[in-house]
This record gives structure tokens, C-alpha cells and sequence, in this order.
């Protein structure tokens, strides 16, 4: 008979050790999947507090320096602007799983694949062989459609393919939350290096509007490749069709286009100006919209998951 | 011997390569977009300062001593929606916001001498392209028909300037349109100055 182990730190349990569906825990373990949501809900909107302070900080600072970057400066500062969101947004969705939090080295791991598919395929394709920032102005559909078969499917592609073979082909991704993990750190991964490339690229940008899309960035890179993972989730462990994968991907793409045509409108200075006074927040607000609507759906998405997988329907 | 792969492997391949085709398919989409977007612009490039420029394919060059480029829009109603630009020499050494902002008070001043009822709303910080900080100003003038023929209301024009700095050049970008095209023309009009290149 094989040994009973804890399903997330592997030492041995006792046959009396506490369980959750076919799922063995050790006291210490079971304890923190047991703790009441509420504290889970309280580390999460703390997250979001810090990352609203952090924002607020870089404007203010921002505001009242007005700093003019170079050269190690501008790098160090686009890494930093970067990085910082998308490890508390790391945070906060790590603090989703509840039920077997991942090996951190597997999320790290994860993290840096998307990281590097984005710099070494997704931007180049998407800059270099479609030339995407030559043409995708040039009207209304050339600006939707592009964004969406282009931009969307490039991105959304490979931070799939930075799941689907990788991690989702070990044991340790047993659940339908690990789809949903994973493809969330593959998309923070994703993220921190479009935004290193938005900050160093434009040469310093406006601080305060740039750290803003920042953090809407890696909310959005996150939220769609979450999607995504759901999809990984429930094909490994369910019967789905053949469609079912392929689906994800096509509603992730069709969000990202959807969320890059918006996000367009700061980052061009195709702004509204009124009273000659250009307000290009508009933008902003509404990508953040559409990231915002993603996660909760997204976080929706999760506990349907962890609730299947207790309940032991169809799988893990 | 080898088992027979399971149903849900088959499936899975199936899946993987589902995907696959679906990416295939969507990457194929985006290059025919792409090809139809492009064929909408024609480039046009100075020999002399190697700026290079899209514009509309269906608009009309027009030559001028004074600037670099001048296209204009002949569907556009009674006074044709127009893209200019303008080079000139500045010290590359001198802090940008300040030299621009002389370059366009200057420009001002020579329109406010040539053109009717002439008045300049004013001279901001505009956005960043390519990473260079821009100054914009915006005015406004009449134009009055001068076909003696036909008679015509004096048509309100708008205009904005926006200049960028490379090296010891400024480029003047300028779209002059009627007040009640002005809004949609502007948003084409700034693509066009994002996408010039060799400025």
C-alpha cells in the first residue's frame, strides 16, 4: 500500500491525517487551507492596497522630480517599474490557492519562460516581422483585426505553450487550479518583460500615466493567460473536445486585442483634447475595465475550480 | 509491444495540434490585414533630410520651396484637409523644450502675418514620439473664397503644430483642416507624425 504523504510539502502522514476530497494534508498544511476565507480576502485586497500605494508613489514622485532618464538610470527604472507590480500581483494570485499551493520553484520557473518567450518570440514577431506599429493605425478594423489576430494570438500562444509544455506535463500539475495558476504567473512573466521594453523603448515615459499601465498590464497579461490555464485545467482532468483548448485560446486572443486597441489610446497621442488640454486617461480607465472584468471572472474561474476538485468530479 | 495509445492521449494530440492550426490560421488572417492596411498609404521620402512619411494613397502631392511635404485631401469639402512639414536648423547642444517652443512662436508669427483673422490658442508640451519630448500649438484663421464666381461662407480653419527635434533639425508637423472636420482629421493626422521615420 503506498505511504500517505502530504499532497504539498510530501512528508509521510498518518492514515488518520486530515483530507479533502482524495487530497492528504499535515496538520501544519491543513491548517492553512482550512483558515477562514476572510483572511485570504484581507492578504488579497492588502496586496491590491500596497499596489495602489506603490503607484501613487512613483506619480507623486514623478510629479514633484520629474526626472529625466538615461542610459543605467532609465533601465534601472524600467526594470523596477516592471517588476515591482507583477511580483505583488504574484502575490495576490498565489494567495488564490488554497488548496495545494504550488513549489515556489515551479512558479518561478514558469515566470521566466514567459519572460523570455515575450522578449525572444512574441516582440520581435510582433514588431519586427508583422510591423505591427506601422499599419495597425490605419483605421478602425486595421486596428481591431490586428490587434487581435496578430497581437492576441502571438501573446496568447505562448504563454500557453509556456504551461502546456512545461509544468502541465509533471505530476505536480494535479488540479484544476494549477492551469490557472500557472498560466497566470506565465502571463506576470509575459508582462514584466513588455514593460521593461514599454519603459526602456520610449526612452522614460511619463511616470505617472507609466506606472499606472504598468500595473494594468500585468493585471491584464495575467488575467487573460489565467483564462487560458482554466482551459489547460479542465482539459487535463476532464473529457473535453477536441474545440475545448483551441477555444481558450481564441477568447484569451479576442480579449488581448480587444484590451491592446484600448490600451492603444495612451500610448499613441491620439488623445482627447479638449479645451487644449490633452486627457489621454480615458484609455487607461477603460483597459482597466476590461482587466478588471477578466479578474473577476478569473477569480470566479478559481473557486469553481477548487470546489470541483474537492468534490473529485471528473479528475483530480 | 507497444500499447495502443489511449483515447485521451489521441485526444490530447488532437487538441495540441487544433491549437496549432487555430494560431496558423489567426497569424495568416493578420498578414492579409496587414497587406490591405499597407495599401492604403503610399510613402513618400525627402531626398534631402531622408524623412520618410505614409500618407493616404488617394491624397495629393503638392510641391513648395518651404516645406519638405505637402499632401492634401481632395475629397475633403471646401477647404482640403492638408499635412505639412517643415524643417529647421537648430542647436542640437540647446535644451529641447525651450528651442522648440521658439521654433513654433516663429512659425506663429509668420502665419499671423499671412493668414486671416489669425489667432494662436497656444504653445504646450505635447506627447512624447520615438522617446523625443514634442511642443504642440494649436490656432485658428479664416479662409475666405476667392472665387468671384461662386460665392462662399468664410470657412473657420484649425490648425496644429507639433515639432520634434532630431539632431540639429526640428520637423514642423502641420494639419490645417475646417473647424468641423478637425477632430476626426486630428487623430489620422497624429498616426501620420508617429509613423514618419528618419525624422
Amino acid at each position: 500500500m503506498d505511504e500517505l504523504i502530504c499532497c504539498v510539502c510530501h512528508k509521510p502522514v498518518g492514515a488518520d491525517a486530515p483530507r479533502l476530497g482524495r487530497r492528504a494534508y499535515c496538520d501544519e498544511h491543513y491548517a492553512k487551507v482550512g483558515r477562514d476565507r476572510r483572511s485570504v480576502w484581507r492578504s488579497a485586497a492588502a496586496t491590491i492596497v500596497v499596489l495602489v500605494v506603490f503607484a501613487a508613489v512613483v506619480a507623486v514622485i514623478a510629479g514633484v522630480v520629474d526626472p529625466i532618464l538615461e542610459g543605467t538610470a532609465l533601465i534601472l527604472v524600467g526594470v523596477g517599474l516592471a517588476v515591482v507590480p507583477a511580483v505583488l500581483w504574484l502575490i495576490f494570485f498565489y494567495l488564490q490557492d488554497l488548496l495545494e499551493p504550488e513549489p515556489k520553484r515551479y512558479v518561478i520557473g514558469v515566470f521566466l519562460i514567459g519572460a523570455l518567450l515575450a522578449s525572444a518570440i512574441a516582440i520581435p514577431i510582433v514588431r519586427d516581422v508583422y510591423r505591427v506599429q506601422d499599419w495597425i493605425s490605419a483605421g478602425f478594423w486595421a486596428n481591431l483585426l490586428g490587434s487581435i489576430l496578430v497581437v492576441g494570438f502571438v501573446q496568447e500562444f505562448l504563454k500557453y505553450a509556456a504551461v502546456r509544455y512545461s509544468i502541465y506535463l509533471l505530476p505536480e500539475f494535479d488540479e484544476r487550479m494549477d492551469g490557472i495558476l500557472y498560466g497566470t504567473v506565465a502571463g506576470l512573466g509575459f508582462a514584466t518583460m513588455l514593460n521593461i521594453h514599454y519603459v526602456v523603448e520610449s526612452g522614460g515615459v511619463n511616470l505617472e500615466i507609466g506606472v499606472i499601465r504598468v500595473v494594468v498590464t500585468a493585471l491584464a497579461q495575467a488575467s487573460f493567460a489565467g483564462i487560458t490555464g482554466y482551459f489547460l485545467g479542465r482539459a487535463k482532468f476532464e473529457e473535453e473536445q477536441v474545440w475545448w483548448l483551441p477555444l481558450g485560446l481564441v477568447i484569451a486572443a479576442v480579449l488581448n486585442g480587444l484590451f491592446h486597441v484600448i490600451l492603444g489610446g495612451v500610448t499613441r497621442t491620439s488623445s482627447v483634447v479638449t479645451g487644449q488640454m490633452a486627457t489621454p486617461w480615458w484609455g487607461l480607465v477603460w483597459a482597466g475595465v476590461v482587466a478588471g472584468l477578466t479578474l473577476v471572472v478569473l477569480l470566479y474561474l478559481m473557486r469553481r475550480a477548487s470546489r470541483m476538485t474537492l468534490t473529485g468530479s471528473q479528475g483530480a | 509491444m507497444a500499447a495502443k495509445p489511449s483515447a485521451r492521449t489521441r485526444r490530447d494530440r488532437w487538441a495540441d495540434w487544433a491549437v496549432i492550426g487555430v494560431l496558423i490560421v489567426a497569424l495568416l488572417l493578420g498578414w492579409g490585414v496587414k497587406a490591405l492596411a499597407e495599401g492604403q498609404r503610399t510613402t513618400f521620402t525627402d531626398e534631402e533630410t531622408g524623412l520618410t512619411v505614409r500618407y493616404p494613397k488617394d491624397w495629393l502631392l503638392k510641391s513648395d520651396a518651404k516645406l519638405v511635404f505637402q499632401a492634401v485631401d481632395p475629397a475633403s469639402g471646401d477647404f482640403k484637409t492638408t499635412y505639412q512639414i517643415r524643417a529647421y536648423p537648430i542647436d542640437a547642444t540647446a535644451s529641447l523644450t525651450p528651442t522648440l517652443s521658439v521654433v513654433l512662436n516663429n512659425a506663429s508669427l509668420a502665419q499671423a502675418q499671412q493668414r486671416t483673422a489669425y489667432r494662436l490658442f497656444d504653445i504646450v508640451e505635447g506627447d512624447e514620439i520615438g522617446g523625443q519630448p514634442t511642443m504642440e500649438a494649436t490656432y485658428v484663421f479664416v479662409v475666405e473664397g476667392n472665387d468671384l464666381f461662386v460665392q462662399r461662407m468664410p470657412v473657420v480653419v484649425r490648425g496644429v503644430d507639433i515639432a520634434v527635434a532630431r539632431g540639429d533639425t526640428a520637423y514642423v508637423f502641420t494639419l490645417l483642416a475646417a473647424d468641423s472636420a478637425f477632430e476626426d482629421a486630428e487623430k489620422a493626422f497624429r498616426r501620420f507624425v508617429e509613423a514618419a521615420e528618419g525624422q
